[in-house]
């Protein structure tokens, strides 16, 4: 959906009619073929938020609770522990959104000429992209942690005494050692899509604008930016949908508390009292329904500039 | 750039170290300890390298039989309502798995389905499934379906078309939304963690709790271990991403 | 009003074994139309995109009225560049693409509006400002990219296979769009095509490229009737080629021999070539310059008919094959197997070096 219309990767053979299904014969050999995957989609995952949504408002059948009620998320939004991990979450997410989107451009920017080791650089964004967060995450403990790889290097370069001189990157109050293992995988997640775009867009329309008199820095504003501003933007999307979701990083390289919004919710949620799960249901729940309403966005605004 | 690689080097140099102190810059005592650990058979590490790699193979193999004909769906045909099926399986990768999983977690344990593998597999098809249905369509919206009527009546039977025009046109989509499916499953922590109810220990559950427990070699050599089939994936996957076949790509890239 | 001066320009692209461009000096006229030609490869846009600044020649120069402009950036070398596919920016609208130069050279606002407006005037499409690129037919867009590319009032025009992604209709309307602002402001104008008949109806001097090498370098008729090698003959079209001894005036050929005063070649082996148009077909006649022959074959083509020929002397040696074009009434006057007298004017008969 994001990508498909942006980077247009897979063309169509222009030779190639698509089949029109109007018989029903026709419909109900594509309900086969679609079935097992909708039914995936349908029972797992649209049932599962559903069952998310019914818990947020009480159900809890198995504790002998069925009525619904707001209830939870009137306490939720009371709490001020919540505030402080959706201010955190947020922080996390727009600051390594940000930072790895003029990362990947810039880098995209370099890596589109050619230079001796080019190769080499391609091949460690690519090699970045399916390493796992988790072990992304065990990474920077052990380089940014106050007895990681760089305090030592402090230590040598006499910049600091002992441990607790290092600035405290892991487990802090502003998430760095988060933000630095997400902006670590996002900027080469984005770096090869940005690139891809940019390839598809070609240097010709720089060059005609070049032609025109464009100088460097005219050819990047005007006339580059705004064409692969559109595959910038979806990767962003889903690099802050990602950010804002994800659980294992923060559990391992953030504080306790606040801690971010999916590790709140994750906290509540095994509470030993079961009266939290509907508050724990209630955060996950806004966690998705966030990420929701930031896409639906997204895609009414994209289709609005495309269309006009 | 090549802060890129800087995660790397400290996972090497714990897995062989014995003591490493602060401040000294290399281990001062080198030793096999953490790796002669993994490979011993009472180890827990065995048996999390068992479960990681069966529910990733199953996962992989469901899903490529899942995808394979919704590909087919969404890549060869046009119909009523396509714009919300293609909402619909594309919604996971962007939607945050958590509260799916907790939302689920409550009929998986009704049906004994929690704590299990199968319901590990079952709910690791969430997060696969998209990617592998998104990549087999883009493989079948380059395939030309009058290959098939040509066999056909040049008297191939339906299993002879699948297997002699088909699967070697859609082989490329297959091998590289296997090794997506295999990745995804292989790195999920939170679903296992959450269905797995402890119970089902994987590879990046074990992990998590060594890098806990402060054991800097262990977690270190385990983290090697973890990232393995990530470079083999690499590898395999180069040649399909960016050869003839670099179509393929599209759906990855996602 | 820039004379534009190649000398020995030669690009080799890094891992090429071939100069891509080699020593290609050439004098182009100011205020004139001079086309590139030369097969998909020939070098012919590489010499262009030199000439815009957009590649680095390897060796060489390039002068803009005497004076070099190797050191002048692109941006600032004032030779505007429209692409094949005319490259309309997809973002902008008409108005934007075509006041584009302009903005970046800081004009301001009002005054680009007014040009933009005279300059939709000019290439006929005046009040489509607001339209986008993909609104506008592949004819519009070409003339938008025209208008984008006059405004900066540029030196030197630099067209990119102009005319190659027209249907026949737009084509001819094109060339005289390209040839009415091209004389209205008396541009130096280089295009480049891999089509022959592009650069005929287009140009006032061609340059004809193979491997990046200049072949011929002139008006348009030369390359019909004084073609410098077999190749250049060839390309435009030429069919007929005769195995030669020259000496003096005199051309002996297998068919007998022939009349030639007006060959610059030295005595030695050539190739007499003759375009099939020229050559008279006659059922008896006989005369000097002439050759006897029987129709192979014959293809009625509507405005004319064309026969192949398999003519033969006197001596021993095999026939040879000769094309010739009549008038539509040809078919009708001569019969496959019929034997027929050819006659090859003199004046009409031109040589080229014999390749070893």
């Amino acid at each position: 959906m994001l990508f498909g219309q942006d980077i247009r990767v897979a063309k169509l053979p222009a030779n190639q009619p698509k089949a029109q299904p109007h018989a029903w014969g026709e419909r109900l050999k594509l309900m086969l073929m679609l079935g097992p995957a909708l039914a995936v989609i349908l029972f797992l995952f649209i049932g599962g938020l559903g069952l998310a949504l019914l818990q947020s408002l009480g159900y809890l059948p198995f504790i002998g609770r069925t009525d619904l009620s707001v209830e939870a998320y009137r306490t939720i939004l009371s709490r001020e522990e919540f505030y402080r991990s959706l201010l955190l979450s947020l922080w996390i997410s727009l600051a390594s959104t940000g930072l790895a989107t003029g990362l990947a451009v810039g880098s995209a920017l370099v890596l589109r000429q050619h230079f001796r080791g080019r190769r080499w650089v391609m091949f460690i964004f690519q090699l970045n992209i399916p390493i796992p967060h988790l072990v992304g995450a065990v990474g920077i403990l052990f380089l940014f942690s106050q007895s990681g790889f760089l305090a030592r290097l402090a230590y040598l370069a006499h910049l600091i005494d002992a441990p607790g001189d290092f600035p405290a990157l892991v487990f802090d109050r502003y998430a760095i050692g988060i933000i630095l293992e997400y902006l670590w995988k996002s900027t080469c997640f984005m770096g090869v899509i940005v690139l891809a775009v940019m390839q598809s867009v070609g240097e010709d329309y720089e060059q005609a604008a070049q032609t025109l008199g464009a100088n460097r820095w005219q050819r990047l504003r005007y006339v580059l930016l705004p064409l692969i501003m559109p595959g910038i933007l979806s990767a962003s999307i889903l690099v802050f949908a990602f950010t804002f979701g994800a659980f294992e990083v923060p559990l391992l390289l953030g504080q306790r508390y606040p801690s971010a919004l999916p590790v709140l919710a994750y906290r509540y949620y095994t509470d030993v009292d079961l009266n939290f799960r509907p508050e724990a249901m209630a955060v996950s729940v806004i966690i998705s329904a966030f990420v929701t309403l930031l896409i639906f966005v997204y895609v009414r605004v994209s289709r609005g500039i495309s269309r006009r | 750039m090549g802060g890129l690689l800087l995660p790397f080097l400290p996972l090497l140099l714990w897995s062989v170290s014995h003591r490493w102190y602060f401040p000294a810059i290399i281990p001062t005592e080198w030793s096999w300890r953490a790796w002669s650990y993994v490979f011993k058979a009472n180890s827990q590490v065995l048996p999390a390298l068992g479960y990681s790699l069966v529910i990733a193979l199953a996962t992989t193999l469901l899903s490529i039989l899942i995808g394979i004909p919704a590909g087919r769906a969404m890549g060869l045909y046009r119909f009523r309502g396509q714009t919300v099926v293609r909402v619909l399986i594309l919604a996971p990768v962007i939607v945050p798995p958590l509260a799916v999983a907790m939302g689920i977690h409550m009929v998986f344990i009704r049906y004994g389905l929690a704590n299990t593998l199968a319901g590990v597999v079952l709910v690791h098809l969430i997060p696969v499934t998209p990617y592998v249905v998104l990549i087999m369509a883009s493989i079948f919206a380059n395939y030309n379906p009058e290959y098939e009527a040509q066999a056909r009546s040049l008297g191939a039977r339906p299993g002879q078309v699948f297997r002699y025009i088909t699967f070697p046109a859609i082989l490329p989509g297959i091998v590289v939304g296997g090794l997506f499916a295999f990745i995804i499953s292989w790195s999920e922590y939170l679903l296992t963690l959450l269905i797995g109810g402890g119970q089902v220990i994987t590879l990046p559950l074990l992990l998590f709790s060594f890098a806990n427990s402060g054991d800097n070699a262990l977690t270190a050599a385990l983290s090697l271990i973890f990232i393995g089939p990530a470079i083999i994936f690499l590898v395999l996957t180069s040649r399909y991403l960016t050869g003839r076949h670099a179509a393929v790509g599209g759906g990855g890239r996602l | 009003m820039t004379q534009v001066d190649l000398q020995r320009l030669t690009k080799i692209y890094p891992g090429g074994e071939n100069p891509a461009v080699h020593h290609l000096s050439l004098t182009i006229p100011d205020g004139r139309v001079t086309a590139l030609l030369g097969p998909s490869g020939c070098g012919k846009t590489t010499a262009l995109k030199m000439v815009a600044g957009l590649i680095k020649p390897s060796a060489g120069d390039i002068l803009f009225d005497g004076i070099s402009v190797l050191g002048v950036p692109t941006e600032k070398r004032e030779a505007v560049m429209a692409f094949q596919n005319h490259l309309l920016f997809p973002h902008m609208s008409v108005s934007e693409n075509i006041g584009f130069g302009l903005k970046m050279r800081g004009v301001d606002r009002t005054a680009v509006r007014q040009r933009v407006a005279d300059m939709l005037a000019l290439v006929r499409l005046p009040g489509l400002e607001a339209r986008r690129p993909y609104q506008l037919s592949g004819g519009q867009q070409q003339r938008v990219a025209l208008a984008r590319a006059l405004i900066v009032e540029p030196k030197v025009l630099l067209l990119d296979e102009p005319l190659s992604n027209l249907d026949a209709h737009l084509r001819s309307e094109m060339r005289e769009l390209i040839l009415d602002v091209q004389q209205r402001f008396n541009l130096t104008t280089i295009f480049v095509t891999h089509d022959q008949e592009e650069a005929v109806v287009l140009a006032d001097q061609i340059a004809l490229l193979f491997e990046g090498q200049l072949q011929q370098y002139g008006p348009p008729q030369a390359f019909y009737d004084r073609p410098l090698s077999e190749r250049v003959a060839r390309f435009f079209g030429g069919v007929n080629f005769i195995p030669g001894h020259k000496r003096g005036e005199d051309i002996q050929t297998p068919l007998g021999l022939f009349q030639c005063p007006s060959a610059p070649l030295l005595d030695g082996a050539v190739l007499l070539t003759i375009r099939p148009e020229n050559i008279q077909l006659d059922s008896h006649a006989s005369g000097a310059n002439g050759a006897y022959g029987r129709i192979k074959s014959s293809v009625y083509m509507g405005t004319h008919a064309r026969f192949k020929i398999l003519a033969e002397g006197n001596s021993p040696q095999p026939p040879v094959a000769i094309e010739v074009v009549t008038g539509a009434a040809g078919v009708n006057q001569f019969a496959v197997g019929q034997r027929v007298r050819l006659h090859l004017p003199s004046e009409k008969i031109w040589l080229v070096p014999a390749e070893r």
